[in-house]
């Protein structure tokens, strides 16, 4: 069946069957490179996406769950300035993360990032264990994502 | 691979009229009955598939003064910030099922509907009293929680029931003590959770329940009500009491172990007494 959804900003068009998931429909026909499916059951975090802004595993979702949904990778990040801060404040704090984890890393950043109001810490913890990173501290990944709002929402504020 | 058609209803009218003509109708909504379950490549369902998270009876939250009510669609990360999983140990709870890329696909008419057994929250909205909203095409029932599991306690969802709505007496909670027992509780684990809920006032306990479930669900009727009828805090004897005859019908079940369940229950009574110190 055919199927529409909004995938990094833009409307695709894609046909579907109901033994597909979502992670196998954006690596084959949306050609999406940052996912990976390597325990299909939710476990390791490296098919992380964001679904109408909410974290969710996409190896565990049946394609036939995208139908008018928005759905965003780190794909639609990575030219951000949001995206380069919290690079460069994860580096500074010494919490790069390995190459594994880093685009669920990532992702989970932005998500938090891009809200107007800072998140609590446990809030950010709760954000960052989807990822399923053992190689980079909780504390340190929310002294970044805090830094990094504190420097965006400085920005706006500057005329 | 055995490819399934895949139904889209936008309402409840339709969703019912398609479960009367189409009698095997898998509905889905999250993804609990096979999310962790279904490890091989190509995903496995019914040949009909009802997706359900569009439906907006589903998936709606309403609060009045003496009840909340949910759809069954909605996910558990919805439900996080309302009666009761909003604060203290039934968030923490609610935080013990999965990470938030989890909650936010998973539906709490999903986790109860599950069937193998009686999942995380279950044990808690027992306690709490929940109702549980049926439809078919011309009949809405409503019935206790506990019409999800047969006299023995084990899980006994019949075919063809559209679960709807989930409805919980709004209620003070002077006393919860939630405890897991065993290994994981998902998808065939031996854990099991021991939950105990109160309303207290100053000499009298309002309502009480303590409920153990896992691949079964328990419940002492008679020693709750022993307990109820007692004076707060309750006298020595009443406590004894009360832990003989939740020791006798653990022994009765042939099921529960006993020696584990027995202390966590003489736990459970302790903290109720100290609950509105």
């Amino acid at each position: 069946m055919n199927i529409e959804f909004t995938l990094n900003g833009t409307i695709q068009k894609v046909s579907i069957t109901s033994v597909e998931r979502v992670l196998d429909v954006l690596m084959r026909q949306c050609n999406i490179k940052s996912l990976s499916g390597t325990c299909l059951e939710g476990r390791c975090g490296s098919c992380l996406i964001l679904v109408d802004n909410k974290p969710a595993y996409s190896c565990i979702m049946p394609a036939f769950f995208l139908r008018d949904r928005r759905v965003e990778t780190i794909e639609n990040f990575t030219k951000t300035r949001e995206y380069s801060l919290l690079y460069s404040e994860l580096n500074r704090e010494g919490s790069a993360s390995c190459s594994s984890c880093q685009n669920a890393i990532m992702l989970m950043g932005m998500s938090l990032v891009r809200r107007t109001q800072a998140p609590a810490k446990d809030e950010i913890f709760d954000t960052l264990a989807n990822a399923h990173c053992d190689c980079i501290a909780p504390e340190d990944f929310a002294s970044a994502v805090l830094t990094t709002m504190q420097h965006l929402a400085t920005a706006r504020k500057t005329p | 691979m055995n490819l399934s058609e895949i139904h889209y209803p936008h309402n409840l009218q339709e969703l019912t009229l398609l479960l009367e003509h189409e009698r095997n109708v898998q509905i889905i909504a999250g993804g609990t009955t096979f999310g962790y379950v279904q490890a091989s490549r190509y995903l496995s369902f019914e040949p009909s598939i009802a997706y359900i998270r569009h439906i907006p009876e589903l998936i709606s939250i309403h609060k009045t003064e003496r009840m909340i009510s949910f759809g069954a669609a909605c996910t558990l990360s919805e439900l996080e910030h309302v009666y009761p999983f909003e604060q203290g140990q039934a968030k923490e709870l609610m935080h013990t099922i999965g990470t938030s890329a989890v909650r936010n696909i998973a539906t709490i008419g999903g986790h109860l509907m599950y069937g193998k057994r009686f999942l995380t929250l279950w044990a808690l909205l027992a306690c709490l009293d929940a109702e549980l909203e049926f439809k078919a095409i011309l009949k809405t029932s409503t019935k206790n929680i506990w019409y999800l599991a047969d006299e023995r306690g084990v899980p006994a969802i019949g075919s063809g029931n559209l679960l709807t709505r989930i409805r919980i007496p709004l209620q003070s909670i002077d006393h919860l003590f939630i405890k897991r027992v065993g290994g994981s509780m998902f998808p065939e684990g031996d854990g099991a959770y021991l939950v105990s809920a109160a309303t207290v006032d100053r000499r009298s306990i309002a309502n009480f329940k303590l409920v153990v479930a896992g691949a079964r669900a328990y419940r002492d009727y008679d020693a709750e009500q022993r307990i109820i009828s007692s004076p707060y805090p309750l006298p020595a004897r009443i406590l004894q009491n009360a832990l003989r005859m939740y020791a006798e019908s653990l022994r009765k079940s042939n099921f529960w172990n006993v020696e584990l369940l027995l202390p966590l229950i003489s736990q459970a009574l302790e903290n109720l007494q100290r609950s509105n110190t």
